[in-house]
């Protein structure tokens, strides 16, 4: 009876492994997309207007510590994902909404945010059971907090204007490309585990 | 494009009607380095010396002069070792000087993750009898530039051109990127020219640079090779496997799981269609009731009681039995069936070949001597021989204890092996054939004597006659003469009957 119950613990175990890595590769795969739209989006913009907006420049205190792949056990990588994205995600729809941008521009990129999203959702579920780790987590996410509060304050404090918007996007550009990083190293690390 | 220079308007210096507009391609990276370079539109006006500059746009931070790019001539900068942050944006200042005097100067902002176009890596592809082996060599990578991880993440596509069809490959790279790759490249069509090229894609799907077609035409040349060496391996495969079942089939044989060998005897095979339609019945025992003549021919083995109890035994010995009791036929000497004993030679020869054994009175060998019973022995009506293998017919006379007639008989123990034996047929008158057992080539022919019967025991004191006609009984007497006794020769006489019958049918059988 042990022997049989082992056994389909075993399967079990390595099925949620199988499943978690079918959905790891489907993350990173999907921040590729991210990234990519991000991309198209900032090629929009004119390099005359990111030449006029070199004095509205702000130093928005990215936490590298907090997008440093390196330090991260695996269930705090998958909360700092989230966090960050859903944080850029609500800055596209809030601003989006209030700059009158072009929906069109900022729609296919809201959409592959939103696809990314829901798969780091699913990982976070399967991942539940290690609530000891995202209690580390908590820490990084409320830096993340801070970071994206910081650049709401100064849109807000520049008016929205197109410079503020443009440096804005720059940040986030950069953001992307950092959460590209750690998606990454979570996949590694969920292939490893 | 984030990168793409645009014209920059710079009054010329000097002139007021002098607009020089510059056009300043997208700085280029050769693979993995960051080589900024630089082109002039309109060579009108020809800068000497460069300066560049750059900035970041994460921090409001003043641009900084590129120590190594200060007049330089060149018309580009090795920016390697000083864009080492991908992740950044940086925004680039190209001023181009004529004699100290500034003519031209360039902005343009990069963004190393997506803007870093790769050069395609150099491979060399090999044709195979069924596929094309792509070898993809990488070069040696800058970590500062991009590290292995991020190379990793540089999809390295192969697209394979047959012909108009473009069909892409995606390989997955793992491992140590710094060494060299290999991919497989299958299910294509024979006879046909294939080229192939090698690229990395940036995360810009515009920037991709790719590298020159290298084309091999596909002909697999030995398919002939494999299918004889496929069909060899299938011969052999077939040989393993009869060889197998063989002996398979061998060893179950042998330890008789299969093919069972029946010898059965005849009698036992029942497989014969005509034993089952035409059964063959065994054949009929027949069992006749037997009487014993005590025969002694050889008076010189036994002497003890032969000249004393003669007569007794003479005139006692039962020679005839009726009705299916023993009969001893005694010739005076020569039967001397003792009262006691039946101690009988052998009819014939046969004292040689077993033992005188004087038997015990009456019961002790009943078997042997059934003085109360009949002898009996198998036999056919035509003769038959028996062997000591004489039986008491169950369905004889009842009364077979010699002692129980009524004429007082007198038991005997007889010795099988030195009588004859006379069978009683149910059918009394007819003949019966017995044979000591001792002698086979003698027949005895026995017949019921009824009327012989009651007269064949003769008791001792009853010297009757012994109505021992029994022509057809045959037995091997002794050569001995009758005694001299009256008794004896009485009986002698009226066994000599019979005797003599027998002598008679005796010499006719000899």
């Amino acid at each position: 009876m042990i022997n049989k119950a082992f056994f389909e613990i075993v399967l079990v175990l390595l099925a949620s492994s199988t499943v978690c890595s079918q959905e790891l590769k489907l993350v990173l795969c999907q921040q590729r997309r991210v990234n990519q739209e991000s991309l198209k989006l900032l090629n929009k913009l004119q390099t005359s207007s990111i030449q006029q907006c070199l004095p509205h420049r702000k130093n928005f205190l990215l936490p590298q510590k907090s997008v440093n792949p390196h330090q991260y056990q695996k269930g705090q990588v998958l909360a700092i994902l989230h966090e960050m994205l859903q944080q850029i995600f609500n800055l596209f729809r809030a601003v989006v909404s209030l700059d009158g941008w072009e929906e069109s521009h900022t729609e296919k990129f809201l959409v592959e945010l939103h696809q990314q999203l829901e798969y780091l959702e699913a990982l976070m579920k399967l991942q539940a059971k290690q609530k000891s780790d995202t209690l580390g987590s908590e820490n990084f996410r409320l830096q993340v907090k801070m970071y994206f509060q910081r650049i709401r304050d100064y849109l807000e404090n520049q008016g929205y204007s197109s410079c503020a918007w443009t440096i804005v996007q720059v940040e986030i550009n950069r953001c992307l490309f950092l959460v590209f990083r750690l998606t990454r190293k979570l996949s590694e690390q969920g292939m490893e585990t | 494009m984030v990168g793409t220079l645009i014209p920059q308007e710079v009054s010329s210096i000097g002139e007021n009607h002098f607009s020089l507009i510059y056009i300043f391609p997208p700085m280029r990276f050769r693979n993995l380095q960051s080589i900024l370079s630089w082109e002039l539109k309109n060579h009108s006006v020809v800068p000497t010396h460069y300066t560049l500059w750059y900035t970041i746009m994460s921090k409001p931070e003043d641009m900084k002069v590129v120590k190594d790019c200060i007049n330089i001539t060149r018309s580009f900068c090795d920016l390697t070792h000083v864009w080492v942050n991908t992740t950044d944006m940086y925004v680039s200042r190209v001023v181009g000087f004529r004699e100290k005097a500034e003519l031209v100067s360039c902005m343009g902002s990069f963004f190393l993750e997506s803007d870093r176009p790769l050069d395609p890596p150099e491979f060399e592809i090999v044709s195979f009898t069924n596929h094309i082996s792509v070898n993809v060599k990488f070069q040696s990578v800058d970590p500062r530039i991009l590290n292995e991880e991020e190379l990793q993440f540089y999809l390295a596509f192969i697209e394979e051109h047959e012909g108009n069809s473009v069909k892409r490959h995606q390989p997955q790279i793992t491992g140590n990127i710094t060494e060299n790759f290999n991919y497989v490249i299958d299910k294509l069509i024979p006879n046909t020219n294939y080229c192939v090229s090698v690229y990395f894609e940036p995360k810009d799907p515009r920037k991709i640079n790719r590298s020159p077609l290298k084309c091999t035409l596909f002909q697999p040349r030995r398919e002939s090779e494999s299918s004889e060496s496929a069909t060899i391996g299938g011969i052999i495969t077939l040989f393993l496997i009869t060889a197998v079942f063989i002996s398979t089939v061998m060893i179950l044989k042998r330890i008789g799981y299969i093919c069972l060998r029946n010898d059965f005897p005849k009698v036992l095979n029942f497989r014969k269609l005509s034993i089952w339609v035409f059964p063959e019945l065994p054949p009929l025992e027949k069992v006749a009731t037997v009487e014993v003549i005590h025969i002694n021919r050889k008076k010189k083995v036994w002497n003890y009681n032969y000249d004393d109890e003669s007569d007794v035994e003479n005139e006692a010995a039962p020679c005839v039995n009726s009705g299916g009791y023993t009969k001893h036929g005694l010739m005076g000497r020569l039967c001397p069936a003792s009262t006691t004993s039946a101690s009988l030679e052998d009819c014939s020869d046969h004292s040689a070949e077993e033992p005188y054994l004087p038997e015990p009175k009456g019961d002790a060998e009943t078997p042997m001597a059934p003085g109360p019973g009949p002898w009996q022995s198998e036999g056919t009506s035509g003769g038959y021989q028996t062997r000591g293998t004489l039986q008491q017919d169950p369905t004889s006379e009842e009364d077979s204890d010699s002692t129980e007639r009524s004429e007082g008989r007198i038991v005997f123990n007889v010795n099988l092996n030195s009588v004859c034996v006379r069978a009683l047929e149910d059918d009394k008158d007819s003949e019966v054939t017995l044979m000591s057992p001792s002698r086979p080539e003698e027949t005895v022919v026995l017949e019921d004597l009824n009327e012989t019967e009651s007269s064949l025991l003769v008791a001792s004191e009853e010297r009757t006659h012994l109505p021992f006609t029994d022509p057809s009984m045959e037995c091997l007497r002794p050569q001995d003469a009758p005694s001299d006794q009256s008794d004896t020769s009485e009986s002698d006489v009226d066994m000599g009957d019979g005797y003599i019958v027998r002598q008679v049918n005796l010499k006719k059988f000899n």
